[in-house]
């Protein structure tokens, strides 16, 4: 399984690309507001989901697609982790 | 060609439908049929950008509201698939009876490219344009439901429970982010299929494009256009305009389709009409 480090750098990378960010993945702080910083609202939002589970191959309940567990790169990165953890 | 642009109706199924004309003169007309719902309202600055574009190729385009959509007659959630169906059918004969075009092309996005796809063959199109069509009904819906989620979640808070929503499924009327869907809707948006083996008769040129961060096609849309005798795929980089109002640069993908639709003959060069 991928480390925690790595988990972080491939999100940073497909937020980026998703979301069609004009920015590097490296300029994304782990602790970041995304909302915040980056605008990201529902439809990015929707958007995120969707690429982790393309990225990883995890598979999110409903439940899970909590708006604060996805605020910044670290939480997501946390999930991601559990999810891999439980495959 | 003159960027005229000159509102009209339609007759389909005793309801008025709202439509416009862009270009003039009496080369080649494109009937363009639109996304579902919210989808249709974000994509309307892109798809005019194209409807321009195809007008600077010499063509025509003509495009209309769904009965219940728009400034046509009706309610939304009066309809179903079927009625926007025979719209479309609509159009196509008002295109063809009243524009007297010199050739057809069908050019449909997201759910409207499956209209598309599903009617190019029957009307005998020139060409057919599918841009993001939607391949699996129930995916969709899914993705649907999973959007109306994370929308109530950023406006009212992580409250919001999955399973109270999931149980609004199960009522007469869905609210799809202020679009009532009733079941009947709900059922053949679900039953929606242009996977592998599902592909409509047409043996014209058609082009399907890919709309998002990829570069390549996605697997399944290369799969939908390997389905045509002449069929095409390409990926355009941009964002899923259909999912934002006003803040899509829609020029790369405009020129696109015209440069397609010119090359395929219906920009410059006659078409017998059928």
């Amino acid at each position: 399984m991928a480390d925690i480090a790595e988990t972080r750098q491939r999100i940073k990378e497909m937020i980026v690309e998703r979301l069609f960010l004009d920015v590097s993945p490296e300029e994304i702080g782990d602790e970041d507001s995304l909302p915040e910083q980056y605008n990201v609202d529902s439809v990015n939002l929707f958007e995120i989901v969707v690429g982790l589970e393309e990225v990883f191959g995890v598979s999110l309940e409903d439940e899970e697609l909590s708006v604060e567990a996805f605020s910044t790169v670290n939480k997501i990165a946390e999930v991601v982790q559990r999810k891999l953890e439980g495959q | 060609m003159s960027r005229a642009l000159q509102p009209l109706y339609i007759s389909s199924g005793g309801m008025r439908l709202h439509g416009l004309l862009h270009g003039s003169g009496d080369g080649a007309v494109v009937v363009l049929a639109e996304p579902f719902a919210e989808e249709a309202k974000c994509a309307r600055r892109v798809l005019t950008e194209v409807c321009w574009a195809l007008v600077d190729g010499g063509l025509r385009v003509l495009r209309f509201d769904y009965r219940g959509c728009g400034d046509s007659d009706g309610e939304f959630e009066s309809f179903d698939l079927d009625a926007w169906r025979e719209d479309l059918r609509a159009a196509i004969a008002y295109a063809r009876d009243t524009l007297a075009p010199r050739g057809l092309g069908l050019m449909g996005v997201r759910l409207g490219a499956v209209f598309a796809a599903e009617t190019g063959g029957e009307v005998g199109a020139n060409a057919l344009v599918l841009v993001a069509p939607l391949l699996d009904g129930q995916m969709y819906w899914r993705e649907q439901f999973r959007r109306t989620l994370i929308k109530a979640r950023m406006t009212q808070g992580d409250q919001v429970s999955a399973e109270e929503l999931r149980a609004g499924e199960q009522n007469e009327y869905f609210d799809l982010g202020g679009w009532l869907v009733p079941r009947r809707m709900r059922a053949q948006l679900e039953a929606v299929n242009l996977g592998p083996g599902r592909v409509p008769d047409f043996g014209g040129p058609c082009l399907v494009v890919d709309v998002g961060a990829r570069l390549e096609p996605s697997p399944p849309l290369k799969t939908l256009a390997e389905g045509y005798t002449h069929g095409e795929v390409l990926a355009v980089r941009l964002e899923p305009f259909w999912q934002r109002i006003g803040l899509v640069d829609g020029t790369l993908l405009a020129q696109i389709l015209a440069g397609w639709l010119g090359e395929k003959g219906l920009g410059c060069m006659a078409v017998a009409p059928r």
